[in-house]
């Protein structure tokens, strides 16, 4: 009897000991997870508007889908830094966005701008709608059963009032 | 001569049908084709960005933009980090032997150790190789990944930038003549 209760102490000494080293182990582990978190503090509101304005119309080059807002990849984490000493040197969102164009181009804007290289891109699929209405169009002027029976009509017509003649 | 009319015209629909189901799939399969995961360099035509960095052995060695003028130079982007950096290497032992290129080093975003423990494994060919712990001289040369090699002229333009693994045949077959026209000055 006696020696189970020394047993059960012990063992639950040992888990005891076991959750401590395991809660640790958690805490260590979560601070290095979390180091990967940015923060950026703005001493102004509008600095700070402007910097998550930036930040959510750039996109990640590395991540394609992604702005820079939702990323946590190396190169966008690396992107905002530059965005916000930027922000906090003074430079303006004009300025900031044909600094990342000049290296990344018109990729890195969610919403490129319309230029003589993109102009097939923006103006294709309003050329290809037009002939897709055009051909319709030749197509239902040929083929409008309306227009078939009046000539036909008219044919007979013709060939009667030559048999007259 | 109404029926003859008439004839060519359904000839004709089926013909501009199939014209715009050509184009159409000409049209989608130029999207399709294409691999959106490689961007085009921006800098190509450009001058290198200027820099100043410190060299990945001595510290007090600081390389700069300057250091490029007249030499024809292949800046590769490494890292410890990069499993393709490690397929990549041994082909740089080959091309390094060409004595018309200058082969420097850009190691980007990496620890010193790591660094330096992956030149001294897998051998060091750069002439130079310059340390960008921070990553800002990647971003300069718009770098989104690594490996990434570009090629500078003797006058310092950006002439062309490799994204991925710059093995014998991208090395002979797109490198090698860019290289022997700007040799020929142009």
């Amino acid at each position: 009897m006696f020696g189970i209760n020394i047993y059960k102490n012990i063992s639950n000494l040992k888990s005891n000991t076991l959750a401590l080293v395991i809660s640790v182990c958690l805490t260590c582990f979560s601070s290095s997870l979390s180091a990967n978190i940015q923060v950026f503090d703005f001493d102004d509101d509008d600095l700070a508007k402007r910097f998550s304005h930036l930040t959510s119309i750039l996109r990640c080059p590395k991540c394609q889908n992604q702005n820079l807002t939702g990323s946590n990849s190396t190169l966008s984490l690396d992107l905002k830094q530059i965005v916000y000493e930027k922000l906090k040197a003074g430079e303006s969102d004009q300025q900031i966005l044909s600094f990342m164009k000049q290296r990344y181009g018109d990729f890195i804007l969610f919403d490129p701008e319309f230029s003589r290289d993109n102009a097939l891109l923006w103006g294709g699929p309003l050329i290809f709608f037009s002939l897709i209405l055009f051909l319709f169009m030749f197509w239902y002027k040929n083929n409008r059963i309306g227009t078939r029976a009046s000539e036909d009509v008219r044919d007979l017509i013709n060939t009667r009032e030559t048999k007259n003649d | 001569m109404e029926n003859e009319l008439q004839k060519t015209r359904s000839l004709l629909n089926p013909i501009l049908t199939f014209g715009a189901f050509v184009i159409a799939f000409i049209f989608f399969y130029g999207l399709i084709g294409e691999d959106k995961t490689e961007l085009p360099s921006q800098l190509i035509g450009q001058s290198t960005p200027v820099f100043k960095v410190e060299d990945i052995y001595n510290p007090s060695i600081i390389h700069t933009d300057k250091e490029f003028e007249g030499k024809i130079i292949l800046v590769n982007v490494w890292a410890s980090w990069c499993p393709s950096c490690y397929i990549e290497h041994p082909y740089w032992k080959q091309h390094s032997k060409n004595k018309d290129i200058t082969l420097v080093g850009l190691n980007y975003r990496d620890t010193k150790g790591k660094a330096l423990a992956f030149l001294r494994q897998q051998g060091d060919y750069y002439q130079w190789n310059l340390f960008d712990e921070k990553g800002r001289l990647g971003i300069e040369f718009g770098v989104y990944g690594a490996p990434e090699t570009y090629l500078i002229d003797n006058k310092g333009k950006i002439r062309y930038r490799h994204v991925g693994i710059v093995n014998t045949k991208v090395f002979n077959e797109i490198i090698l003549p860019l290289v022997e026209k700007i040799k020929q000055g142009s």
